[in-house]
């Protein structure tokens, strides 16, 4: 029994302390889901962080009898452990291009799909904490959408309002993430 | 900082209840006079009209919105079911009531595209679309957008099947696919017309249906492509798990080009030229896997560059099964196919494929009537490419590259380094951009006219040379000329302008065919001649070579005029080649008018050089030490232009030493600025110019070397110096050499170069008359190895040394020798001394005395690998293993190094040649260890047994441990491609390429991946080794699959094929599995025969003691086991392997064992 399902089934079972201990689980499970979809698939491909993300969950949730609550417990510790992998890369990313270092991001790393650059994935990365101090469910939209690319519908599921509010947080928390960025430049 | 949660109100409402226009409005009087929420709002709606590329990607890919389903109404049409779904989106059957009830096709294109735009690019094209009328073409209705803003398509509704599959489903003659394909033709032709182009013309585009029992072609989805047209793009291309969803297979280069280039009816052309391949051969002229396999830029260049095979070369590298399945669907068999295809239909194809559109057919309507004229029987139009197109046609394919460049350069004036002879040019440049900068009206004329010129050699150049070399490599080898040519006669092809001489001929075609003429402008011709003329001056073809010479110098003289450095490198290479003095001085003349010195200077050596060689050495000095003054040393001079090396080889020929060192040693100080070579590195190039006997450069290259080298290191560079002087006469130097070589040969106990060098001292010692000190040479090597004994024998006879001293030398050494072995005790030089006897009753041939001296030999003196592999072929594998194994010890303890390693491989090969596997593994686990430790530049052996433990644990039914072992292989292949790791040479390509298939093989889980590498790799292999280790792959795949039948006849060809004497793979397995198959197959007559043909060939090929003569015995009893009442001959042939097997120590209990049983077996159901 995968950890993952059984903290999940703790969590469902009426004891949500646990959902600190579900991020270590879900990032080290993301980072091997990873390695071995490219140590099985077509040399230099790339991997979308979301379809891993939704991977993951296929693996290791859907088969259980979970509620939505339980879900959302999962996609978001898969979203933060999901952006944790891509700034953790930005940042290795960044040292490499300045030279400091010449170890070699990890293969799993390295394969992720990202078109923007470390620079910005990290001022995105700093922009969210500072939303999440000031509108914390937009904050929380924003990386279920984009670090664990669950749709609006599962979005709102995953945070027990209507789509509709989801949109309203989602637009929000994009325009304000993007108006932050583009004063921090 | 203005209240946020009042800041998101206001901005929410903005953007949900009004119009980015209404905003300023809405704000006034939501904001009030609160001007910092305002701002704050304004750049929160700013930033909503932004795009992020990360943050968006999702929203593109996840709000895939309503699925539409049966049932539902769009627009005018009902949707009635499901019919189709591809990368673009999905395809309905629908029935539209107004304005007239009809059912059609409805196509919804995925979300994710602008419908507005879709909707307006089809609108501007609906015109033309609505005046295509035309049997063979599906009509295109309507476009329209779905309530969810999906685009959608409504289309004329046919039923029926693609192309390629109605035609293998009926199993259509070639001839009816032609007939069929040349309608389509005339279909997408009438579209042409009306000015329509299809863009996306692909079998699932084109269907046949049945009117009156007849097929009929039609094409569908005309003008939907155009309109959903979209950037190709690596997202549009590949999804989620590198799939491919568009199809770049039937994708024009310029296409995939993607430089917004416009895309014109002869795209189309191109695409039907991929589907009359596929109609023709099955399948595709770049598969989907190789496409798949290629990632996104390998794919675009793969479609721009690489030329595809021919059809009918393509069928030739269809395996057996598939060719058979593909022929039977076109109603031939395989030979018949490829017959049929060779020739013009694979012209006709080819033209079609071209990537250069100028040269396809210029309408589908000629290819129509190029199919016509094949299926009468009249010539086709289209005709094999020539020689001279390739070479054209290679240039055009870099020209963009050099236009890109030369703009660059036309406005710096720099960075023009392009041209073979483009340093000095560029530099030249440069100084006219800087005179033009500054100076007057006249001189800015003067460099624009410069730029001009610049950018007509940067457009020229692009290195030409390599260009073409690379080229005739190709068309040496090419697969699709279908054609050996020469080298030689590729040149001669090339012989540029004039394409008018006839292109060879490669498919025995019949008719008058039109030859293109290919007019290359002459600053082309300049470079090409020049390219040429030096190839020809390599392969020592000086009056080809000159005769391109000549014209380049004519063509220069055309382009830059008489007093141009491209004139004089031409004029220049013309001497040299002619070995024309009066042409070399014209070349200098020039050169000194120019002040070109770095020129002057290399013009002034080839003449010196000559002059040497015409031993005119008071003027070849002269001439030299001019040189000498204008020469820089400089990275990319050759050895060959530096003028000191020709200076010290006349005062050689002088006897005058110290100017000889003096200048040898500026020589040696030249190439060292020039070339940024190691010590290693000139020993190679020393080497390897000795190979190709240029012994001037070899003998710098060596020098260089040796002044690099220490004592102790191996392999010393003296030692090739010293044959370098043999090869040139100059014994006096070779005898210095030698000795040299002999005394650091013996610091690093190194005993194989020490005889050498003894041999060839004494041979140096006897031509230059000291016949006395050569004796005792002689002695030194004939102690050592029979081989140098038996040349240094035959030497002394020749020079007339008597015959009888020299037999009773060797008698009395050999005499000394057995005197040695015969004392009681046992001191080192006793173990040496029957070692040195166990070589010659070796070469005598007398085994059984050989291995008693073995026995009592000291190992360390028992030379070389290739003795080892002696004595394995002529199957004596315990004794060699055996000795091997104890050398190996010796060698491990005291001197751990290649060499022991290689012995303790060559000691775990000689195990599993008798199936002790267990040891033979031990062993090479202990090597995979030790080689860790070498060098890692020279970390060849530690991968080789690395992979030989991994093959062999993969066979023993370890798949985890193997497959890591594949993979720490398979990481240091891809270091070694990318260019992070040592080269381990040329020679190991193959081997690479093999052992990526092998590694593939066994860590790909796609069998589909598999076959197409595997097919790929066959008709790659170049050697038979190569070639029967692929059918073994073939075989465990198919063996994996269930598919037994292909299974048994893969591994018995492997088994067929496999050397004889091959050391490394495991035959053994293959055969054991192949013992089972016959059993589950109930093909025990089939098993029978194999195995007795497989005995036939070990019989004939093999040692009488092999082992493998044996086991094959032993699975051929194991068979006839199984059929009843043969059961005598069975146990002869048991008897027989115990009788071969008998004949060696170590065999392992396990084999002796089973043999018993199974002679217990054929025993008692006797």
């Amino acid at each position: 029994m995968n950890d993952i399902t059984q903290v999940l089934e703790q969590i469902q079972a009426g004891d949500p302390s646990l959902a600190s201990e579900l991020l270590p689980l879900v990032y080290a499970e993301l980072q091997q889901l990873a390695r071995m979809k490219l140590s099985r698939e077509i040399p230099g491909q790339t991997l979308q962080a979301t379809d891993l993300v939704h991977e993951a969950y296929l693996r290791l949730v859907q088969h259980m009898e979970t509620s939505w609550d339980t879900r959302g417990h999962f996609f978001a510790a898969a979203a933060e452990a999901m952006r944790r992998i891509l700034i953790e890369r930005a940042r290795r990313r960044k040292t490499e291009k300045h030279g400091g270092n010449l170890n070699r991001i990890s293969l799993a790393e390295d394969a992720f799909a990202v078109e923007v650059s470390p620079d910005r994935m990290l001022a995105l990365d700093e922009a969210l904490d500072r939303l999440a101090d000031e509108d914390s469910v937009a904050a929380e939209t924003v990386k279920l959408r984009a670090f664990a690319g669950l749709s609006m519908e599962e979005t709102a599921k995953a945070l027990s309002v209507a789509p509709a509010t989801a949109y309203r947080h989602w637009s929000f928390g994009r325009a304000w993430l993007i108006a932050e960025m583009t004063q921090q430049q | 900082m203005p209240d946020q949660s009042r800041a998101k109100e206001i901005f929410v409402t903005a953007i949900e209840k009004y119009q980015p226009a209404q905003w300023p409005v809405f704000l006034d009087g939501a904001c009030g006079e609160d001007g910092e929420l305002r701002i704050r709002v304004e750049e929160l709606l700013a930033a909503h009209r932004q795009n992020d590329s990360f943050l968006d990607h999702q929203a593109a890919t996840i709000d895939s919105g309503v699925e539409e389903t049966s049932g539902s109404i769009i627009g005018p049409f009902k949707l009635l079911q499901k019919i189709g779904e591809g990368g673009f989106g999905v395809v309905y059957m629908a029935e539209q009531t107004k304005p007239v009830r009809r059912k059609v096709a409805l196509k919804i294109i995925k979300p994710g595209m602008d419908s507005k735009e879709v909707i307006a690019r089809f609108e501007a094209e609906r015109q033309a679309l609505a005046m295509m009328d035309h049997p063979n073409i599906a009509k295109v209705l309507d476009a329209g957008a779905t309530d969810s803003g999906r685009p959608y398509f409504a289309m004329e509704l046919v039923k029926g099947v693609t192309i390629t599959e109605y035609a293998d489903n009926n199993h259509l003659s070639t001839k009816d696919r032609l007939t069929l394909f040349a309608s389509i033709c005339r279909a997408v032709h009438h579209a042409h017309q009306k000015g329509v182009i299809h863009r996306d013309l692909k079998p699932s585009n084109v269907m046949v249906t049945l009117h009156d029992g007849k097929p009929v072609a039609k094409v569908i989805d005309f003008g939907v492509s155009k309109a959903v047209s979209q950037p190709l793009t690596e997202q549009t291309l590949f999804t989620r798990y590198g799939q491919v969803i568009g199809t770049p297979q039937y994708m024009s280069p310029e296409q995939a080009e993607m430089s917004g280039l416009d895309v014109d009816t002869r795209s189309d052309i191109y695409s039907l030229g991929v589907i009359l391949y596929e109609l023709l051969t099955g399948r595709t002229p770049f598969s989907s896997e190789q496409i798949r396999a290629a990632g996104f830029d390998e794919m675009r260049r793969l479609i721009k560059e690489q030329e595809p095979l021919r059809p009918s070369n393509a069928l030739q590298t269809l395996d057996a099964d598939t060719a058979t399945s593909v022929a039977a669907n076109r109603a031939c068999r395989p030979d018949a196919l490829h017959k049929l295809v060779r020739g013009e239909l694979d012209w006709i194809v080819m033209r079609s494929l071209e990537k250069d559109r100028n040269r396809r057919y210029d309408s589908a309507n000629s290819l129509a009537e190029d199919i016509d004229r094949h299926l009468n029987d009249e010539p086709v139009e289209a005709s094999p490419p020539s020689l001279a197109y390739r070479a054209w046609k290679s240039y055009r394919r870099n020209r963009w590259a050099c236009i890109a460049s030369a703009t660059i350069a036309a406005s710096l004036l720099i960075g023009l380094g392009l041209a073979i002879y483009g340093m000095q040019t560029s530099r030249r440049s440069e100084g006219q951009a800087i005179a033009a900068r500054v100076e007057t009206e006249k001189q800015r004329l003067r460099a624009e006219e410069f730029a001009k010129k610049a950018t007509l050699e940067a457009e020229s150049s692009k290195d030409t040379l390599d260009l073409l070399l690379g080229l005739l490599a190709k068309a040496n080898i090419n697969p699709d000329t279908g054609n050996e040519y020469t080298v030689r006669e590729a040149l001669a092809g090339l012989t540029v302008e004039n394409a008018s001489r006839p292109s060879p001929d490669t498919g025995g075609g019949t008719s008058t065919r039109r030859q293109k003429t290919q007019k290359l402008p002459p600053q082309v011709a300049v470079n090409l001649h020049l390219a040429l003329g030096k190839a020809y001056l390599r392969s020592k073809n000086d009056g080809i070579a000159a005769e391109h010479f000549a014209a380049a110098a004519s063509a220069s003289r055309n382009v830059f005029g008489e007093q141009s450095l491209e004139t004089a490198v031409c004029l220049r290479k013309l001497g040299e080649a002619r070995g024309s003095k009066e042409t070399l001085e014209q070349a200098i003349a020039i050169e000194r008018a120019l002040e070109a010195h770095e020129n002057l200077a290399v013009s002034l050596t080839v003449l010196g050089r000559w002059l040497v060689a015409q031993r005119l050495d008071e003027e070849a000095i002269q001439r030299l030490v001019e040189a000498e003054r204008y020469f820089v040393p400089r990275p990319g001079v050759s050895l060959d232009e530096i003028p000191q090396m020709h200076l010290a080889r006349v005062y050689r020929r002088r006897g005058d030493a110290p100017s000889e060192a003096k200048h040898l040693t500026l020589a040696i100080k030249a190439a060292r600025n020039s070339l940024d070579v190691d010590r290693n590195g000139w020993l190679a190039l020393g080497k390897s110019l000795r190979g190709q006997q240029r012994f001037d450069e070899s003998e710098l290259a060596l020098l260089l070397a040796d002044s690099l080298s220490s004592d102790s290191e191996a392999d010393s560079p003296a030692f090739y110096l010293g044959l370098n002087y043999m090869d040139t006469g100059n014994l006096a130097q070779a005898e210095v050499c030698f000795r040299k070589s002999i005394q650091q040969a013996k610091l690093r106990k190194d005993s194989s170069r020490i005889d050498n060098s003894e041999w060839l001292l004494a041979e140096v010692l006897v031509a230059n008359g000291n016949s006395a000190e050569a004796v005792q040479h002689f002695k030194a090597a004939l102690g050592s190895d029979h081989l140098n004994s038996q040349q240094s024998l035959a030497k002394l006879m020749v020079l007339g040394l008597d015959f009888q001293e020299i037999a009773d030398l060797l008698k009395h050494y050999r005499r000394q020798l057995e005197n040695e072995v015969s004392e009681e005790s046992a001191t080192p030089s006793k173990s040496k001394s029957a070692g040195l006897l166990a070589r010659f009753e070796f070469v005598d041939g007398n085994m059984k005395r050989c291995f008693e001296l073995l026995d009592l030999a000291n190992l360390r003196t028992l030379g070389t690998d290739t003795q080892w592999k002696l004595l394995i072929s002529r199957g004596h594998l315990a004794e060699s293993a055996s000795f091997t194994q104890n050398a190996s010890l010796l060698y491990s303890s005291r001197q751990p190094g290649k060499s022991a390693l290689w012995k303790q491989t060559t000691h775990a090969r000689a195990l599993y040649h008798l199936h002790d596997f267990e040891r033979g593994e031990a062993v090479l686990r202990d090597v995979v260890e030790k080689s860790r430790e070498l060098n890692p530049r020279d970390d060849y052996l530690h991968y080789w047994v690395t992979y030989e433990l991994a093959t062999l644990l993969h066979w023993n039914g370890q798949q985890d441990e193997a497959r890591k072992l594949f993979q720490e292989v398979a990481s240091k292949l891809e270091e070694y491609r990318e260019g992070r790791a040592v080269l381990w040479g040329d020679s190991f390509n193959d081997r690479i390429s093999q052992w990526e298939c092998e590694i593939l093989s066994k860590s790909v889980s796609e069998p589909e991946t598999m076959l197409a590498r595997l097919e790929a790799h066959l008709a790659r292999a170049s050697d038979i080794s190569g070639k029967s280790a692929v059918q073994a792959l073939f075989g465990e795949l198919y063996d994996s699959l269930g598919e037994y039948a292909a299974a048994i006849s893969a591994y018995e060809q492997n088994s067929l094929m496999l050397p004889l004497d091959f050391q490394v793979l495991p035959c053994h397995q293959i055969d054991e599995r192949l013992v089972e198959l016959y059993q589950q197959t109930d093909q025990l007559e089939r098993g029978k025969q194999h195995f007795q043909a497989l005995i036939k060939r070990r019989d004939d090929g093999l040692p009488a003691i092999h082992p493998r003569r044996a086991f094959a015995r032993v699975h051929l009893a194991k068979i006839l086991l199984q059929m009843n009442g043969q059961n005598s001959e069975t146990r002869n042939l048991l008897e027989e392997a115990q009788e071969i097997l008998s004949h060696h120590k170590t065999v392992p209990a396990h084999v002796t064992d089973e043999i018993a049983e199974l002679l217990d077996a054929a025993t008692k159901t006797s």
